[in-house]
C-alpha cells in the first residue's frame, strides 16, 4: 500500500480488535507520524498519552458508555436517530442498531481495545483543536498503513461533564486538554467501506455553491 | 445583586468552554464581544482618541467600568489602557481559579471596533493582565498607522 489515497481509501473505523498485543516499535511509528504534522507556528502542541492499563480503559470505557448513550438516547427521543437509519428497511437490525446506540455500547469498545494513545493539547496555542486534528489523522494512516485498526472515540471527552471525569482518570494539568482518545489494535473485523458523497456534489468554484461551468 | 453573580456565572463558564475548545485561539472568535451594546450608542470620533474618549463615556456611564486611561508611546501605534472597575472583572477571577488566562475584554472589544469602523484603522489587542487585586487591567493595544 505504496500509494497515500489507497491507504485513506482503505482505512476503516475499527471497533473489534484481536486479544494480540501491539508492539511499542509500531505505536511509536504512529506517534512519529503525529510528531510530523503540521501545526500553526510549529507549535507541535499535541501530547500522547499511551495507556495499556485495563482499570483505566474500563474507567474509560464506562465514562465513554454513560456519554454516548446519553446523547444517542437524546436522539432518539426527538426522533433524530429514526431519521438518520430511516434507508434501513430490516426492523430487526434497526432496532439493534439503536440498542448498541442508546446503551453506549457503540464507545464502551474502548475498554476492549489493546491500546488507546490519547492526543492531548496544549492550550496555550492559537490553532489547537487543527493541530491535534491534523496529528490523529496522520496516526490514524500511518497505523492503517502498519496493518492495525484505530477508531477516535470522543465520547469520553465531547461533553464538559465526561471530559472532566476523564482529564482527571489520567491527570491532565490545567493548560491541556483532551482532544481525542484513539483506539488501536489488530483488526477483528472488515467493515464495509461507508458511503460518501459524489465529489461533484461537495466541490464548488471560486464561490461557495458555485458549480464549475460546462 | 444576585442577577449579577448569575450572568458572572455563566459568562465564565461560557469563556472556560470556548478557552477548552480553541485554546489561545478562542480570543480571534470573541474580538466581537461587546459589539452589540456598543453599536445601540453613539459613538463619535475621527480620530482614534476621540474614538477612545466616546467610548470611555459610555461605558462608565453604563457602569460597566470605573475609569479607563490610555497612553500613547512614541510611535503612535502602541496604546496602553489601564482599566479600573470592570464588571467583567469577577469573571477574570472565576476564570483564574480555573487556570483560564484572561483572552477576552469587552470594554477595549467595543474600543476597537469602533475604531476599525469610524477612523478605519486596522487593531489589535497585544496582552491583557489583570490585576484583581487591585481591581484594575492592563491591555496593551496596536492601532495600526492608515499606509
Amino acid at each position: 500500500m505504496d500509494d497515500i489515497l489507497e491507504i485513506m481509501k482503505t482505512r476503516r473505523s475499527i471497533r473489534r480488535y484481536k486479544k494480540k498485543d501491539v508492539p511499542d516499535a509500531l505505536l511509536e511509528k504512529i506517534m512519529e507520524a503525529g510528531r510530523w504534522s503540521p501545526s500553526g507556528d510549529n507549535a507541535q502542541p499535541w501530547r500522547f498519552i499511551v495507556v495499556r492499563d485495563p482499570e483505566i480503559k474500563r474507567a474509560m470505557g464506562k465514562i465513554a458508555a454513560e456519554g454516548s448513550g446519553r446523547r444517542f438516547t437524546a436522539e432518539y427521543f426527538t426522533g433524530h436517530m429514526q431519521e438518520r437509519f430511516k434507508g434501513l428497511k430490516d426492523e430487526e437490525k434497526k432496532a439493534r442498531a439503536f440498542q448498541k446506540l442508546r446503551s453506549g455500547a457503540v464507545s464502551s469498545f474502548l475498554a476492549d481495545a489493546p491500546v488507546v494513545i490519547v492526543v492531548c493539547a496544549k492550550l496555550d496555542v492559537w490553532d489547537v483543536p487543527y493541530d491535534a486534528a491534523m496529528a490523529t489523522q496522520n496516526m490514524q494512516l500511518m497505523a492503517h498503513a502498519l496493518g492495525l485498526g484505530t477508531c477516535v472515540v470522543v465520547a469520553p471527552v465531547s461533553d464538559m461533564r465526561d471530559d472532566i471525569k476523564t482529564m482527571a482518570l489520567l491527570h491532565v494539568p490545567h493548560g491541556y486538554k483532551i482532544v481525542a482518545p484513539l483506539a488501536i489494535g489488530y483488526p477483528d473485523e472488515r467493515p464495509n467501506p461507508r458511503p460518501r458523497l459524489p465529489l461533484e456534489d461537495i466541490i464548488y468554484y471560486e464561490a461557495f455553491g458555485q458549480r464549475r461551468k460546462k | 445583586m444576585r442577577d449579577n453573580f448569575y450572568f458572572q456565572d455563566i459568562v465564565s463558564a461560557l469563556e472556560k468552554a470556548l478557552y477548552y475548545e480553541r485554546g489561545k485561539g478562542g480570543y480571534f472568535r470573541a474580538t466581537m464581544v461587546g459589539a452589540d451594546f456598543i453599536d445601540r450608542v453613539q459613538i463619535k470620533g475621527e480620530t482614534s482618541e476621540q474614538v477612545i474618549d466616546s467610548c470611555v463615556k459610555v461605558l462608565i456611564e453604563n457602569k460597566m467600568i470605573k475609569k479607563a486611561t490610555s497612553k500613547k508611546d512614541d510611535s503612535g501605534t502602541f496604546f496602553t489602557f489601564e482599566i479600573e472597575g470592570c464588571a467583567h472583572l469577577p469573571v477574570e477571577a472565576r476564570l483564574k481559579e480555573e487556570g483560564v488566562p484572561p483572552f477576552v475584554c469587552p470594554p477595549i472589544n467595543m474600543i476597537l471596533y469602533k475604531i476599525r469602523e469610524l477612523v478605519g484603522l486596522a487593531v489589535e489587542i497585544a496582552g491583557i493582565t489583570v490585576r484583581q487585586e487591585e481591581g484594575k487591567c492592563t491591555v496593551r493595544v496596536v492601532v495600526f498607522k492608515q499606509e
